[in-house]
């Protein structure tokens, strides 16, 4: 038996309808961007300088659910929001509906290539976060099912 | 008037990541030493290296201050004396990256290449340091110039380098340098 990859699209549009209606109800307080920044040399060098940044930000509004949590110290962390105690947070996002006709995404825009001249980060704004935003990085990528991706990110130095 | 430490950890980064002498200003001993900007970049945030949250991205070639203690200096110091000489501890760590998953992360120096490289972590590690001891230990490139002040005297290393393996691909290398230095007694070094 062949692969049927036009049902497979037809699901991922039905289950983008689903994302989207659920968007629009208001249930989904987070907003979850995948930023990229461009350096002109190796990030942190002194000479380096930001050369352009892309903002990705995903639409549907995806699920967002703490996957526990580990403690942690950031040099530059914000305490401010946990009265001092510094916890490195771990959030679950998605399911995101893998690219279809009517939109979604590719695990190469949700997870884009790493290099010495680029810092990806994951910037996470909503109720549960600082004002303006926390920033993230990614530790895990499940695309193992067929319409969906859901990733996991940590919180990073700010 | 800044804080003592803030005037002697910005000389060690000057030296380290600005590029101090590179342009021959200190001489040719100096010039010999110092360490071309771009080899190695300073923590992000100031965050310590071994903070398993550091990026990935920032951490190959990544120095970090890290002062250990202060002491008077063993010679003969009276209270009332000016200068005062002192003698602190401070650790200088530095970072590597390996694994073939982290090639795209290397910040590459000369003639290194990332699928080489990327497996001699201990080598590079240990070559780092001995790269930061040449300058660090060099009078003029400590001492030269602007006079500072609180003015370095000496930085000289204790003990040896240490490598340490992080796993995920993260080795850091510690050494630990006395460095001596005098304060003006009449100054309150007040940040």
């Amino acid at each position: 038996m062949a692969d049927n990859l036009a049902a497979r699209l037809a699901h991922r549009n039905a289950a983008l309808t689903g994302r989207r209606a659920a968007e629009r109800t208001g249930v989904r307080s987070v907003s979850v961007s995948v930023i990229t920044e461009t350096w002109s040399g190796p990030t942190q060098v002194s000479t380096s300088t930001l050369a352009s940044t892309s903002t990705l930000v995903l639409s549907p509004r995806p699920k967002v659910v703490p996957a526990g949590e580990e403690p942690g110290y950031f040099g530059g962390g914000n305490s401010a929001i946990s009265g001092g105690r510094l916890i490195a947070g771990t959030y679950r996002i998605g399911p995101i509906t893998l690219a279809t006709t009517g939109g979604g995404y590719t695990v190469d825009q949700l997870s884009p290539p790493g290099a010495s001249n680029t810092r990806i980060y994951y910037f996470l704004a909503g109720d549960e976060f600082s004002d303006g935003g926390e920033r993230f990085e990614l530790t895990d990528v499940d695309a193992s099912r067929p319409h969906q991706v859901t990733l996991t990110v940590r919180r990073t130095a700010q | 008037m800044t804080s003592a430490f803030a005037a002697l950890e910005d000389r060690l980064y000057d030296i380290m990541i600005n590029g101090r002498g590179v342009n021959g200003a200190l001489g040719s001993d100096a010039l010999a030493k110092s360490i071309p900007v771009g080899r190695f970049r300073q923590a992000r945030m100031n965050a310590p290296l071994r903070d398993t949250t550091y990026p990935s991205v920032d951490f190959d070639r990544a120095v970090f201050v890290e002062w250990l203690a202060d002491a008077d200096d063993p010679t003969i110091n009276n209270p009332i004396d000016n200068p005062q000489h002192r003698e602190a501890r401070v650790a200088i760590c530095n970072a590597v990256t390996y694994g073939n998953a982290v090639t795209d992360f290397l910040v590459l120096a000369g003639t290194e290449v990332a699928a080489t490289v990327i497996d001699q972590p201990r080598q590079r590690a240990l070559n780092d340091s001995a790269r930061i001891q040449r300058a660090l230990g060099n009078p003029d490139l400590l001492r030269g110039g602007t006079p500072l002040d609180p003015a370095p005297l000496a930085c000289v290393r204790e003990g040896g380098t240490t490598l340490e393996d992080m796993g995920a691909g993260r080795m850091l290398a510690t050494t630990v340098y006395a460095l001596r230095y005098q304060m003006d007694n009449a100054t309150a070094y007040d940040p």
